[in-house]
């Protein structure tokens, strides 16, 4: 307003200037130019306003008798009225000029704005990570003061999943403005929904002119609210979820009181956030549905491969033990002595390969389903390949097993029941291929100082291409005359494999220089390699160790002394422990 | 082997594990006593005092260390637990409270009197003659002088190598657990530091089959995975 007045001042000196000074007849054209910049500026009211003032201004100023508002000649009258015409249609010409690139302004924003919303749910994972995205951006483009988004099939059950003000309580949702969905493309629809003490709703439809007022009315009807709503400092927007006609959940928004309800174009952004929303929740419910199918697919076509695969492997023990025991009961047959026991040893050795074969299985099951739980501990390897070379040997029959593991090998951080299981199937999966050949299990340092447990067998050995896939669930070996079975139930290798890597260790097929298959095991050792100084600290320690405990001795009934540092000591004797041992007792106090 | 003549409790709920178990001790020359469950167990127990008691833990009244506890109150009777596979820490409680020996389901006949043998074997004998010295083997240790030797060389051990032999002689054919060697040998405060048994029983191993050129000394004590180590002469 200010602007237009010293517009029309700057021009009425100006007009002074050309009409006394320059005499130049007719100075009422420049009148035009305030009228055009405050059509531009500030749209048609204020151009029609200024239009009028310019013709009063040069009436005034400039036509006969000057100084006062009449005009004497029909001449003047004319240009007088025709400058107010074109004045008015230029003011208003240049006010559509303002109001058309304010429109595209706004739907330039707006389309940036639901551009930028669905590259925020396109390149969320799943709707509980687009709902923030969605939420933030609400808040600046749709010029809100808080959006929130919940999620649940009604307002009582939904549950907060963003927020743009995260922490901040949230305002009482007694009254809100609902948008309706439907009508997100033409004129915005707010209805105001308020909870009535009797606890139902309280609706009422409003176009959206008349929706203020009406409101302000109904708040007059309703004392109690009222005192309420002078309470409540902000108003609330909500905007359903909806898909398929099912109500998900709400986009909410707030609003400062007494600001206007959104326009079409921030109703519109929120229209599409909720769309957006109530999408990428029906993408994540496919897609879980999905996973859950093929779980659930993998897990049966696990069972009925498992359930193939094993059967044989069940039935062919179990026939034998019912035939060597039927032969047994059989009162027809004297058996001798002998051959009672023979009897005897097979049902006792199918009954082992049974036994191993339900460890297998259930081992499988725990390696599928990622229940297996290793308790790792430190063992010397023999200690544990001893045991069960001894224990398959009648198995193993007649393949001779060589055992070869170094006296000064770092012990192994593992769990021996795992260690025990996979030597036991590559044991008898060797035993199975070897055909009576040789099968050696030697124990080495890697260079990395791991330790590397290999079986390996003198039998046809494994064609290079198949090694790779050895340790896949149900392969099996290629057939061969002569081998003493058809070979396993392919689950052998697998579980050697999944509890491998369950201690953190790992499986590697290869050719042995046997002329078989060798299998290496990699099993994991405890901490880092010992350095040579770590052995003198030790032993210095460990002296001195002694001797407190020595001295303890000596004083009388024995109080407990603790180890050595623990920090010192718990690191595993090296190979070279032998001779520092027999070093230390030397220096000690003994 | 000849090694019958004992009073033997079964107790075990699986009736043909039982029958088959009981008919063969039977055969072998003991007397057999079967239980079903833990109330018939301490009532036979009660009645028949049972040299060995031969226990099964998984039982359908009452869990089987309730056995265990009340014979150990009132008797040394070797108790040699079975428990499936996979029950590691049953094994190890059962053994802490005071059982000799434990066998993994299934077992085979054989192992059962192995483990019999060396149970009875162990009750039968003195722990130590009347110098106070333990023998197993080669092995022997007499605890006064703080003198081990192995065959008729001696060996150094420091105060602690020595404990833990003299523990696991002291318990010969016995399991001893790796907790219940650590309180032993180092105090209750260290009763979780397993890795420090296995340096230590490494060390001891090393020394002792460094003074017996035979090499049987190097086997005498033998790992039982998850649960611990016995010292044992076959």
């Amino acid at each position: 307003m200010a602007l237009t007045v010293a517009g029309l001042a700057l021009t009425t000196v100006l007009a002074f200037v050309l009409v006394r000074g320059l005499n130049v007849p007719d100075a009422a054209i420049v009148y035009l130019l305030p009228v055009v910049a405050v059509g531009m500026l500030y749209g048609s009211w204020l151009a029609v306003g200024t239009s009028v003032a310019a013709f009063l201004i040069y009436d005034f100023f400039f036509v006969q008798p000057l100084y006062t508002f009449s005009i004497a000649s029909a001449e003047e009258w004319l240009d007088l009225l025709l400058f107010l015409v074109v004045a008015l249609a230029i003011g208003r010409l240049s006010a559509l000029q303002l109001q058309r690139r304010r429109e595209a302004e706004l739907r330039s924003s707006e389309a940036r704005a639901m551009f930028a919303m669905s590259r925020d749910t396109a390149n969320a994972a799943t709707a509980l990570e687009a709902a923030p995205l969605l939420a933030n951006r609400l808040a600046r483009e749709a010029e809100m003061d808080r959006v929130w988004v919940g999620l649940g099939a009604s307002s009582a059950e939904e549950r907060v999943v963003a927020d743009s003000r995260p922490g901040e309580p949230r305002p009482p949702l007694v009254s809100r403005w609902v948008l309706h969905s439907s009508s997100a493309e033409a004129q915005p629809s707010w209805t105001r929904v308020r909870d009535t003490p009797g606890g139902r709703l309280h609706e009422q439809s409003h176009d959206r002119a008349l929706a203020l007022e009406r409101a302000r009315d109904q708040a007059r009807d309703h004392p109690p609210d009222q005192v309420h709503e002078r309470d409540e400092p902000v108003t609330v927007f909500r905007v359903p979820i909806q898909t398929g006609g099912e109500t998900i959940g709400s986009v909410w928004a707030t609003r400062v009181h007494g600001d206007p309800l959104p326009g079409r174009s921030h109703s519109r952004l929120l229209a599409a956030a909720a769309d957006q929303l109530g999408q990428s929740v029906v993408r994540d419910r496919l897609a879980a549905d999905a996973t859950a199918a093929e779980v659930a697919r993998q897990g049966d076509a696990l069972k009925s491969a498992l359930l193939d695969s094993v059967s044989h492997d069940l039935r062919t023990p179990l026939s034998a033990i019912r035939a060597a025991a039927g032969n047994l009961m059989d009162p027809e047959v004297q058996w001798t002595r002998e051959k009672e026991r023979a009897a005897a040893r097979s049902i006792d050795l199918e009954a082992q390969r049974l036994s191993r074969l339900v460890r297998n299985m259930l081992d499988l099951s725990r390696i599928e389903g990622g229940a297996l739980h290793p308790s790792l501990e430190l063992y010397d390897l023999a200690d544990l390949v001893d045991p069960v070379v001894e224990r398959l040997a009648p198995v193993l029959a007649p393949a001779q097993v060589e055992v070869s593991i170094p006296a000064d090998l770092r012990p192994v951080c593992v769990d021996a029941i795992f260690v025990d299981q996979i030597l036991t199937n590559l044991l008898e999966n060797g035993a199975r291929y070897a055909a009576g050949k040789r099968i050696r299990v030697t124990a080495s340092e890697t260079v990395d100082e791991g330790v590397e447990l290999v079986v390996e067998d003198a039998g046809p050995g494994v064609p290079g291409p198949e090694l790779v896939r050895l340790f896949e669930r149900f392969y099996r070996g290629p057939r061969r005359p002569g081998s003493r079975s058809e070979g396993g139930s392919g689950i052998g290798l697998t579980v050697a494999r999944g509890l491998a890597e369950a201690m953190g260790g790992s499986v590697e097929a290869r050719r042995s220089q046997l002329g078989g298959l060798a299998v290496a095991v990699r099993l994991p050792v405890e901490g880092e390699p010992e350095a040579a100084e770590e052995t003198a600290e030790e032993t210095a320690e460990e002296t001195a160790d002694e001797t407190a405990d020595e001295a303890a001795e000596a004083a009388g009934p024995t109080e407990p002394a603790g180890p050595t540092e623990p920090a010192g000591d718990t690191e595993p004797a090296g190979p070279t422990e032998g001779s520092s041992v027999a070093a230390r007792i030397l220096v000690g106090p003994e | 082997m000849s090694d019958g003549g004992a009073v033997v409790l079964i107790v075990e709920d699986d009736e043909t594990a039982r029958v088959a178990i009981a008919g063969n001790l039977r055969a072998r020359g003991h007397e057999v006593d079967e239980a079903g469950d833990v109330r018939e167990a301490l009532r036979l127990w009660d009645c028949r005092r049972p040299d060995l008691i031969l226990l099964d833990l998984g039982l359908p009244d009452l869990d089987g260390q309730a056995v265990i506890r009340r014979v150990r109150r009132e008797a040394t009777t070797p108790i040699i637990v079975v428990s499936a596979r996979g029950r590691e820490e049953d094994r190890v409680a059962a053994l802490d409270a005071g059982a000799d020996d434990y066998l993994t389901k299934p077992f085979g006949l054989s192992e059962l009197h192995a483990r019999m043998r060396a149970v009875l074997r162990r009750a039968a004998g003195p722990e130590a003659d009347t110098e106070g010295r333990l023998r197993l083997g080669p092995v022997v240790m007499d605890v006064p002088r703080h003198e081990v030797t192995v065959g008729e060389a001696p060996v150094e051990l420091t105060p602690r190598e020595f404990e833990l032999l003299k523990v696991l002689l002291s318990q010969s054919g016995r399991v001893v657990t790796a907790g219940r060697l650590l309180r032993a040998v180092w105090g209750t405060a260290y009763s979780d530091e397993g890795h420090y048994l296995h340096v230590y029983v490494s060390r001891l191993r090393r020394k002792l089959a460094a003074a017996d050129p035979s090499g049987a000394a190097a086997k005498l004590i033998v790992a039982e995975p998850g649960v611990g180590y016995r010292i044992v002469a076959e």
